[in-house]
């Protein structure tokens, strides 16, 4: 077949690959789904933090699985999957914010770019927050964690969260919005090791 | 806290998150972020929480409890056991990506993997499109118990593909809509109340099949949950989805040279006060030039899923 270029112009053109590239052997194959496995949630992190919401974050991230399949013939065994991930994803956000006309944000190119190298940094120790922020929840009160678990866990939408409840909506971000931070403060303090 | 921060910081980041940033608040959090080194690291927490309280099944009764066993590929770091919290594993198959020999098995792993549950299958409207002369309507279906598509038809084997099960499957017509959709509507009064819980886990599964495999082309699975009953339903409703009162969407991607069959599954917690459940599958073609292919659908299964006994 007629080798095509990708769909893709937000990737810088020494980046860009053929449609078609040479076929991976299975071996290669297995360690491209090891390797997107072990990283998978860490990668969805990173790019969250560019676009602030998780659909957004997870189409995008959906597309740069496709991406990095595609080229992982160029991808080296053994050196760093995550920078060379991150920055197929980060070029991917770019391309997704673009091509759907879609950012909640005002964030130009010099804070995208400076918020997606400290990310990419940042990002690898989120194994010890996530311990940490389980340590967190189980500090909230009944009511809090009941809260987390429809939100969170059930999905269910905050407008239908506060018809069941008899409440105004705003009620409901107000509630939502103390958890955010009383959780975020006590990650805080437990990667510094501070009080529990 | 080690760290004071602005409580306009956790103002501006609770807004993003919600979604409710005002247009005066959008340039101050831009500014924030750009000026600020700690503000940035404050960001990331909030987006590590924010995927973390995802990933936790968080228990509030013994029999909600579920032990989900995380993927050989799972890196994650050992965990210890809590009577709240249960790592939800999360694999390749969260990517949605279909890679040839690994296809379905990948794809449909998490919910195959989950031991001490139920499933009892409910009624879906011919899920393995065996009646050659099913009536198929145009646009949404008015009411439960039948499907509506964009364009489809009921056939047996061509171009290569076969049915999943039984003999007949469907195929979604190349057309220029992209993408291409069918719409069964379920009516989810007919369940028994499920004493004690607010919600019920609804789990939808189908087969997507492809005429060509030499283009990329991903398959979704949505379900919306509603509290309006089927026949309240109008042509117009799916312009109002948002007004759903929970809702799931997966996609899975299957790149160029994946044959066969792929199994997509997704799982929703269903409110107790929806009185229907909506459900659209989907097929999308990035290359135009590929959208004269047709697509095909069969093997439809939707299960209401019970926690088991605890070992």
């Amino acid at each position: 077949m007629t080798a095509v270029l990708l769909h893709t112009p937000g990737v810088p053109p020494d980046q860009v690959q053929t449609d078609h590239p040479a076929p991976l052997t299975p071996e290669r194959q297995e360690e491209f789904v090891r390797l997107l496995n072990g990283t998978h949630a860490m990668l969805l992190r990173y790019v969250l933090s560019l676009v602030a919401n998780r659909h957004d974050a997870e189409d995008v991230l959906q597309r740069a699985s496709v991406l990095m399949w595609k080229r992982f013939g160029t991808f080296e065994s053994g050196t760093d999957f995550v920078a060379w991930a991150t920055t197929i994803a980060f070029y991917e956000v770019k391309n997704f914010q673009r091509v759907t006309g879609r950012s909640r944000l005002d964030f130009d190119d010099d804070l995208m770019q400076t918020l997606a190298a400290e990310r990419a940094q940042h990002v690898l120790r989120w194994s010890p927050r996530m311990e940490a922020l389980e340590v967190c929840v189980e500090k909230l009160d009944p009511a809090q964690r009941k809260l987390v678990e429809k939100i969170y866990t059930q999905g269910i939408a905050v407008g239908e969260v506060a018809r069941q409840q008899g409440r105004a909506p705003q009620t409901i971000y107000n509630q939502l919005n103390f958890i955010r931070r009383a959780l975020t403060e006590c990650v805080e303090r437990r990667m510094a090791g501070a009080a529990p | 806290m080690n760290n004071p921060t602005h409580p306009d910081w956790h103002r501006l980041f609770n807004a993003a998150l919600n979604g409710t940033l005002t247009d005066a608040e959008r340039p101050q959090l831009a500014a924030l972020l750009k000026s600020s080194p700690e503000a940035r690291r404050l960001w990331f927490l909030y987006h590590d929480n924010e995927c973390g309280l995802s990933e936790l099944k968080i228990a509030t009764a013994v029999t909600a409890t579920r032990h989900v066993m995380p993927s050989p590929g799972d890196v994650s770091a050992p965990r210890k056991t809590s009577p709240w919290l249960q790592w939800r594993a999360v694999t390749a198959a969260a990517a949605g990506l279909s890679i040839g020999l690994f296809g379905a098995s990948v794809v449909y792993g998490i919910a195959a993997h989950r031991g001490a549950e139920k499933r009892t299958p409910l009624p879906v409207f011919a899920p393995g499109f065996e009646d050659v002369q099913m009536p198929l309507t145009a646009g949404f279906p008015a009411g439960a118990g039948r499907w509506s598509s964009d364009a489809a038809q009921v056939v047996v084997a061509e171009n290569g593909v076969q049915a999943k099960q039984g003999r007949f499957m469907l195929r979604m017509e190349p057309v220029a809509k992209n993408p291409l959709r069918i719409f069964q509507v379920l009516d989810l009064r007919t369940l028994q109340p499920d004493a004690g819980s607010e919600s019920r886990e609804i789990e939808i599964s189908a087969a997507f099949a492809t005429g060509a495999a030499e283009s990329s082309v991903r398959y979704m699975i949505r379900g919306f949950a509603v509290t309006e009953a089927p026949e309240d339903l109008d042509a117009a409703w799916f312009d109002r989805r948002d007004e759903s009162i929970a809702s799931v969407a997966k996609g899975l991607d299957a790149l160029p040279g994946a044959n066969g069959w792929q199994t997509l599954g997704v799982s929703i917690q269903v409110p107790r006060a929806a009185r229907s459940l909506v459900l659209f599958f989907g097929v999308r073609t990035p290359d135009r030039a590929a959208r004269t292919v047709p697509h095909y659908l069969d093997d439809v299964r939707v299960s209401l899923v019970t926690s088991g006994p605890m070992p």
